[in-house]
């Protein structure tokens, strides 16, 4: 059994940041994928950066609207952000509510391009193009109507 | 071709005294000038066209800084301060609609100016300015945001001088452009006749031209790159924005700003159809949101790898490097030349956490090497596990999917195969 824990805590330990915020990598998204082809959902991974102020507040948009679509939502912050950032942060409640942008496939699709940056998955399938830069909320409406559902 | 334009690169720490000379892709780091910054930018700013003054956003409101003095100056709003010109400047409100004030009263130390013009319909974020017509007395701005029901809203702007007093007004209605087409990151030209941006559809960045009368926006070029914004020259002829160079060292996030990340500038040359890469930044070294100024200059953004920014502003000159044009790029015979090169760069230049990853850059970097230091690469490194080194390449494919690092072809390439191309950089 303390095996097991200890397995459990050097995992925790791996996919956690030194701040306690958890990692969003490969293994986070395929898992995500996974779930969505098992169960036929759709859903968006929005990634944001307080250093970019309009992404903060279009995430606040996005959460009715997904929920209107019944699209899974997943936060994902900006990875480059320093401890000191972090802590005097005016968007801390939506921080500590975000994972860490950790995963080399997003970011190869373009996920530092712009904050912030909307992935669009369907039935397990990540679509392309990423999509930078923030909609007003009824052209993220018709965009997510058009492209998730 | 061989560009003569802007800049230089930038960016310390790119190569050490025991380096082979092909390794260091610096081009000339004196004409580079850092700009220390007071308080703590985000990622959004703008240069003036001809002042040393820079507009940026920060956690503590907007500013706009003195390039030469390094004073800032608070200003209104909390986001996106654009001037138009010289004389006014804009913050953008999806509410309330556009605001502007007097530069001249915010460099005067008012932080709260009395707001000359609010333009109601001008709702939306993201905007940028074009020059349509400038009198002796006026100066007539065309000035788009990101709409919410078309692709981009436009509003004539008017500043004129009245008996010494600024006045700022609006021309017109404000009109939806674009309508159909899917475009992100909208930047208006310099003189209000075309907008770059981000086709939502192909994922590509694109160059359309406006029409007054009907608002329909006609593609006229393909970048054909997944690029941040994209500001035009102020002739027009050349469109400067960052490109993701390279991934990060994921176990460094936050615990050291800008880890093993890379954002590289690059130019868009409308003559050639070539993109030429500006800095040189390696894994770690960070240059984003670059725009033009009037004299041909270009100001950027810079993190480096203490997560210190400053912003960089790069004279006029001599970047000596063969442009690559991404939208034919899988139609270039020597593309797995390219990719070969760049790799060999990798494998010989940088550690193997520190190497780049995309494989659009690893086409940049054999365009920056020219003939001398291709071939002394090659020389160098070309030898018996050429081929293993290829094979184990863990190059990406580009952002929007259609440029492939292809293993076992490039394995293949003969030394002679390599050498050819060095004489065409």
């Amino acid at each position: 059994m303390k095996i097991y824990a200890l397995i459990f805590l050097l995992l925790s330990a791996f996919s956690q940041t030194s701040l306690g915020f958890t990692r969003f990598n490969d293994n986070s998204l395929n898992q995500l994928l996974a779930h969505s082809a098992a169960n036929q959902t759709s859903g968006v991974i929005w990634v944001w950066s307080p250093r970019m102020n309009i992404s903060s507040f279009g995430m606040t948009e996005l959460k009715p609207i997904a929920a209107l679509l019944d699209l899974e939502v997943t936060v994902l912050v900006d990875p480059f952000l320093s401890e000191e950032e972090i802590y005097h942060n005016r968007y801390i409640s939506l921080l500590m509510n975000s994972q860490v942008l950790d995963s080399q496939e997003l970011i190869g699709r373009g996920a530092l391009i712009h904050f912030p940056v909307l992935f669009v998955y369907k039935n397990g399938q990540l679509l392309t193009p990423s999509r930078p830069g923030y909609d007003e909320p009824g052209r993220l409406y018709e965009y997510l109507s058009r492209r998730a559902r | 071709m061989i560009l003569s334009i802007l800049l230089s690169a930038m960016m310390p720490l790119q190569s050490s005294a025991a380096e082979p000379s092909y390794c260091s892709l610096r081009q000339d780091a004196d004409s580079v000038r850092l700009i220390s910054i007071p308080s703590k930018p985000n990622y959004f700013f703008r240069s003036f066209p001809q002042k040393e003054l820079i507009s940026y956003a920060s956690d503590e409101g907007n500013f706009i800084l003195n390039m030469k003095s390094k004073r800032q100056f608070k200003m209104p709003g909390p986001f996106d301060p654009v001037p138009l010109g010289e004389k006014v400047i804009s913050t953008p409100d999806s509410a309330d609609g556009m605001s502007f004030y007097s530069v001249q009263e915010v460099l005067s130390g008012n932080a709260v100016p009395k707001l000359l013009h609010r333009s109601k319909y001008l709702k939306g974020v993201y905007q940028s300015v074009g020059l349509l017509e400038k009198t002796k007395t006026s100066e007539t701005f065309a000035v788009i945001t990101a709409g919410e029901t078309s692709s981009v809203l436009l509003q004539k702007i008017k500043v004129s001088q009245v008996k010494g007093e600024l006045k700022v007004e609006d021309v017109g209605s404000s009109q939806a452009f674009c309508k159909g087409v899917d475009l992100k990151l909208p930047m208006i030209s310099k003189n209000g006749q075309e907008i770059s941006g981000l086709d939502g559809e192909t994922g590509t960045s694109k160059i359309w031209k406006l029409d007054y009368d009907s608002g329909a926006c006609t593609e006229v070029a393909d970048i054909g790159v997944n690029a941040g914004k994209a500001d035009f020259s102020f002739d027009g002829n050349l469109i400067v924005f960052h490109l993701r160079g390279d991934g990060a060292k994921t176990s460094e996030y936050f615990e050291k700003a800008e880890a093993g990340m890379n954002m590289n500038i690059y130019v868009y040359n409308r003559k050639d159809k070539a993109i030429y890469q500006i800095t040189q930044g390696r894994p770690g070294d960070n240059a984003y949101f670059p725009v033009f100024r009037q004299d041909g200059s270009v100001v950027y953004a810079v993190i480096d790898k203490t997560g210190t920014p400053f912003f960089a502003h790069a004279n006029p000159n001599k970047i000596k490097s063969t442009g690559v044009n991404f939208s034919e790029i899988l139609k270039n015979p020597n593309l797995y030349q390219l990719m070969a090169l760049g790799q060999l760069w990798n494998i010989a230049c940088a550690d193997r956490a520190h190497q780049f990853k995309s494989v659009e850059t690893v086409i940049s970097v054999a365009h920056s090497l020219g003939r001398l230091k291709c071939l002394k690469l090659i020389t160098d490194n070309y030898d018996d596990s050429f081929a293993e080194k290829m094979s184990s390449a863990l190059l990406e494919r580009s952002a929007n999917g259609t440029i492939v690092f292809n293993n076992q072809a490039v394995s293949q390439l003969s030394q002679s195969d390599l050498a050819r191309v060095c004489s065409e950089l």
